[in-house]
């Protein structure tokens, strides 16, 4: 590694960019990214903002992205939300989309709030989550598979070969499914209905979404015998 | 100020006793308060048990579920402070200053009574939610009330307008006087939104009674329907002064009782806006013989002086002054009855879209509008005060509305307020999601 | 090349044939005899001496030319380390001339260093600086510039007329501004179609016009009518000449002032509509207050509501002239027209509702 120079940091990323292109050619295939891999997240959050940087922190000599405009410093910025939001958008409207989940929010609690308040015992009450923040982070944890198959061609044939599935890819499965299934339904509901619903239905480990998950399961299941093609 | 400013800085407990304290009438607040030494004991408990759970000690919990539970219990456990944000004054021809920016519950049978129609959609469905319909008792309204309580009723009716920006709180302000009305034997004519007369009515049929006009008779039965339910109590005595023909066969004679007007209204629904009138006028006629006080309300009163999107046989658009139903309201908003009072707001969205600039009386009235109702008192609605956006902040926690664990800490909720500008709508809003 | 060398080989054979020619000359004169001997012997002789060399001719050689070198002047110490203190500048800068930095005699720097290693991060001071030659300067306009142009351009002065001193008194005496222009044209004709153009200035309150002659002055000029600077312009050029525009602006100012003093039986007619402004007189809140007012009084006289409660500041008279001299109703008439003429602001809203609280005697006010 070059040793860090206050103010070649641009030429610095530029050799290293090269260097890691050659020597880890996996590393660095970012797709669609603007940056390249030497660039830094941005921390957006306040108390992570004002702890002091030591000496050796990389963040005192490699650069760091922009930060994207929903990335804010609030106290309510949730990034799993954030991506969901992606997740909803059509045709790039992203005001829209994030209208639509915290409308979703809403009905949520509207729902919830209201079971919470007709419950009389406190054992009722207890059991009645009322969070829509804490729904919603249940209900896409409810909804991420394990294992997911992969088409892999041995000899002519194509086989569905299970796999273990990748965070990244768990969490793309778990929104795509949950938005999906919503807008399967009755179209005339507003899809922010639909979604509070679907949540709900999700975070008690039930409905399409769910299915949906525990279908690829049983898929993965019945091709349990090609597993070892993946080698 | 100085009182204010620190108690920010020391929390919750301290704004308390600090909004106790600055009040020169510390016993009708300690009143009102739910019990003071539940704040010694929370402050004590948030002493021994930290705010949030350290994440690590989180993280080893499988459920996140679990985790989300655990943590708001313990906030809650943590938080229980009663802060000052309601009053027990439900009654608002008790209520003054003291109980200015807290937050009084309507019984149920005074809303169902009264607002059958007329409060905004949002915060009927959050009413639902809450199981309880809360007003904040805001200066607008207080006047509005203060000017009512001291009225010379001798003297003809006069008029209040409310004016301010959109989501002020204009509406609510409104119901809070008619809350009054109410609770002072007022017999309340109100009109909740006339802007769907012009806009979407029902049903649009050549009047009986005058050629040239236009009766809209569901709205009309549908106002009667609100109108018995609002004052049925009062006008149980109330004979006619004088008889009407509808029909050779159908008669109100005199001395017959005012609310078979209204049934019959009810039952002949061609007739419906034709009894409104007779109402008016005769409620007017009672109202100069003492025998009750009337209260005029119209929410967004400037759509009397608009046009309606209901045409002619020439295919011009009518106004709305062509409407019977608005004729005889208009009538009522004349100074020229007495043993009454007239309360009414402007709205830009009650205006075509081409006049909705500004938010103030003379420009949404018009130079017509603002004749006819002159000489009146505008009364400003302003945005909240950081008190009163506090309390809200706090009523919404209260009523678990609020979820979100940033919003119990002070940043949270400045940034809450922040985001709203101290808009009621708006911070409303902002508080949906979290 | 190997052409070149043939030719020469060519030619030094006709040398020789040449020579040989020579021969039967010699018998005929002897002093040609004499002198061809002399040539033939010197010929001979440089033969001897030397190797004959051929030259080819054009062809020169650099060899032993030397350059005829100018001799340099000695380079004069910059023009500003010898200018006296007390020097007269306007000598040194007479007119308008592009930075030169020997002739400056203060240190000016100017320019942009991008990193601290160029120019060792320094900006480049007035020597062969370009940047200070792109821009203009000011240095043939300085005091003694000024003083010296002026005490050229003194004797072509008249005397300022005594009494107009100040921008006030100018105003005063000369109303009426009045604007042309001439042209320098070198063409065929001398004549510019822009030189026919007057502009006209006046203040609207330096003329003598009432309240009505105003109005109607301002309805009359439309837009050449300025409200933000009072003023009135008249840009006449529908003349050929620029007298004859001048003096139809002239006639127009005067046509129109009079115009305006003058009172149609049609403007007797104008309504409210009509108006340039509220006035409360003739509008319909006048007619609503009073009838309101009046009818207090009535209701007051009967009523058995205790004193203070009654309209206690309304005069005993209730005709309607009492009644519009009465204060209050003159605070409301000046509220209502403040609202209506002005911008419906939060004050003036504040003020009207006041006035009608205090007309009306509505009550109540929050402590």
């Amino acid at each position: 590694m070059a040793a860090p120079c206050r103010n070649c940091s641009s030429l610095i990323s530029k050799f290293h960019s090269l260097a890691l292109r050659q020597f880890l050619p996996v590393v660095t295939q970012v797709r669609n990214s603007q940056y390249n891999p030497y660039f830094m997240e941005p921390i957006v959050d306040k108390k992570q903002l004002e702890q002091p940087l030591d000496e050796s922190n990389p963040r005192r000599f490699r650069p760091i992205k922009a930060a994207k405009t929903e990335q804010v410093s609030s106290s309510y910025f949730d990034p799993l939300a954030q991506k969901f939001i992606n997740r909803i958008m059509k045709d790039g409207r992203k005001s829209l989309a994030r209208d639509i989940l915290e409308k979703t929010f809403e009905n949520i609690k509207h729902i919830q709030v209201e079971k919470y308040n007709k419950a009389t015992t406190p054992e009722q009450r207890a059991a009645i989550e009322c969070n829509p923040q804490a729904i919603f982070t249940q209900a896409v944890e409810n909804c991420k598979p394990v294992l997911v198959t992969t088409k892999i061609v041995k000899g002519g044939v194509t086989y569905q070969v299970p796999v273990p599935c990748k965070p990244n890819y768990q969490l793309f499965k778990a929104s795509k499914w949950l938005v999906e299934s919503c807008r399967d339904k009755e179209r005339k509901i507003p899809m922010e209905k639909k979604l509070a619903w679907e949540l709900l239905e999700a975070y008690n480990n039930e409905g399409k979404s769910i299915r949906k998950k525990q279908e690829l399961h049983r898929l993965c299941e019945a091709n349990r015998a090609y597993s070892h093609f993946r080698w | 100020m100085d009182a204010s400013m620190r108690a920010v800085r020391c929390g919750k407990t301290l704004r308390l006793f600090s909004a106790l304290f600055s009040r020169p009438k510390t016993h009708d607040i300690a009143s009102n308060v739910y019990s003071t030494s539940a704040c010694f004991k929370s402050a004590s408990a948030k002493q021994q048990h930290p705010h949030v759970q350290s994440l690590s000690s989180c993280r080893q919990m499988s459920n996140l579920a679990e985790q989300f539970k655990a943590a708001t219990a313990a906030k809650r456990q943590a938080v229980n402070v009663q802060t000052v944000f309601r009053t027990q004054e439900g009654d608002p021809t008790k209520q003054s200053t003291a109980q200015e920016g807290l937050f009084y519950t309507v019984p149920e049978e005074d809303v169902t009574r009264i607002f059958q129609k007329g409060l905004p959609p949002h915060f009927t469905r959050q009413a639902k939610t809450f199981a309880e319909t809360s007003f904040m008792v805001r200066k607008p309204a207080l006047q509005v009330i203060e000017y009512l309580k001291h009225l010379n009723l001798d003297h003809p009716a006069p008029r209040f307008v409310l004016y301010g920006k959109r989501g002020s709180g204009r509406t609510l302000s409104l119901a809070h006087v008619l809350h009054f009305g109410l609770r002072d034997n007022w017999v309340l004519l109100y009109l909740p939104w006339p802007c769907d007369w012009n806009k979407w009515p029902h049903e649009v049929s050549p009047s009986p009674y005058k050629s040239g006009r236009m009766d809209l008779p569901i709205e009309a039965a549908e106002w009667l329907v609100s109108f018995k339910a609002q004052n049925a109590h009062l006008l149980k005595d109330i004979r006619l002064s004088q008889s009407y023909v509808w029909t050779k066969r159908e008669t109100a004679d005199e001395g017959s009782l005012l609310l078979d007007v209204v049934d019959f209204g009810l039952n002949r629904m061609k007739f419906a806006t034709d009894c409104v009138g007779v109402i008016l006028k005769e409620l007017r006629k009672q109202a100069a013989m003492h025998k009750i006080k009337l209260l005029v309300a119209v929410d967004g009163v400037n759509a009397f002086w608009n046009q309606t999107s209901v045409k002619n046989l020439e295919r011009e658009f009518l106004m709305a002054d062509q409407f019977s139903l608005v004729h005889n309201f208009k009538k009522m908003l004349l100074s020229n009855w007495t043993h009454g009072a007239i309360v009414c707001t402007v709205d830009a969205e009650a205006n075509a879209v081409t006049r909705r600039e500004q938010t103030t009386p003379y420009y949404l009235l018009g130079k017509e509008g603002f004749e006819w109702l002159d000489p009146f008192v505008p009364v400003h609605v302003p945005d909240y005060t950081e008190k009163e956006a506090y309390s809200c902040i706090e009523y919404y926690l209260d009523r678990n509305w609020i979820q979100h664990e940033a919003a119990q800490t002070e940043e949270g909720k400045k940034e809450l307020i922040f985001l709203s500008n101290k808009n009621p709508f708006q911070l409303m809003r902002v508080c949906a999601a979290k | 090349m190997c052409c070149l060398r043939r030719l020469s080989v060519v030619h030094l054979r006709l040398v020789c044939l040449k020579l040989d020619k020579n021969g039967p000359k010699r018998e005929y004169s002897r002093s040609a005899v004499l002198c061809s001997r002399y040539k033939q012997e010197k010929r001979i002789r440089e033969v001897e001496e030397e190797f004959r060399t051929f030259k080819i001719p054009g062809l020169k050689t650099e060899t032993g030319v030397k350059r005829t070198q100018r001799r340099k002047m000695p380079v004069p110490p910059p023009r500003y380390q010898q200018m006296p203190v007390d020097q007269d500048w306007t000598n040194v800068w007479p007119a308008a001339t592009t930075f030169k930095w020997s002739a400056v005699p203060f240190p000016v720097r100017q320019g942009y260093v991008e990193t601290v290693t160029e120019n060792e991060g320094v900006i480049p001071s007035k020597y062969a600086n370009a940047e200070l030659m792109k821009i203009p300067n000011f240095l043939h306009l300085t005091p003694a510039h000024i003083k010296k142009h002026c005490a050229a351009l003194r004797e072509f002065c008249t005397e300022w007329p005594a009494g107009l001193e100040t921008d006030q008194a100018c105003q005063k005496h000369f109303p009426v501004e009045v604007e042309t222009s001439d042209y320098c044209f070198s063409g065929p004709s001398i004549r510019d179609p822009r030189a026919r153009t007057i502009t006209v200035k006046v203040k609207l309150s330096d003329l003598d016009l009432d309240y009505h002659a105003r109005d109607k002055f301002v309805r009359l000029v439309g837009d050449r009518f300025k409200p933000d600077t009072g003023e009135v312009i008249f840009t006449t050029d529908r003349c050929p000449m620029k007298k004859q525009n001048y003096d139809y602006a002239m006639y127009l100012l005067t046509a129109v002032y009079h115009e305006s003093w003058k009172r149609e039986p049609w403007e007797a007619e104008k309504t409210e509509e009509d108006m340039e402004k509220y006035f409360w007189d003739i509008s319909k809140s006048r007619k609503t207050v009073v009838a309101l007012l009046q009818n207090i009084g009535e209701i007051d006289k009967e009523s058995a509501a205790p004193e203070e409660k009654k309209l206690q500041h309304l005069p005993e008279d209730t005709s309607e002239e009492k009644l519009i001299a009465h204060s209050e109703v003159v605070k409301y008439r000046d509220a209502v027209s403040d609202l209506r003429n002005g911008e419906e602001s939060q004050e003036a809203l504040e003020r009207y509702g006041d006035g009608v609280r205090r007309l009306l005697n509505i009550q109540g006010s929050l402590s």
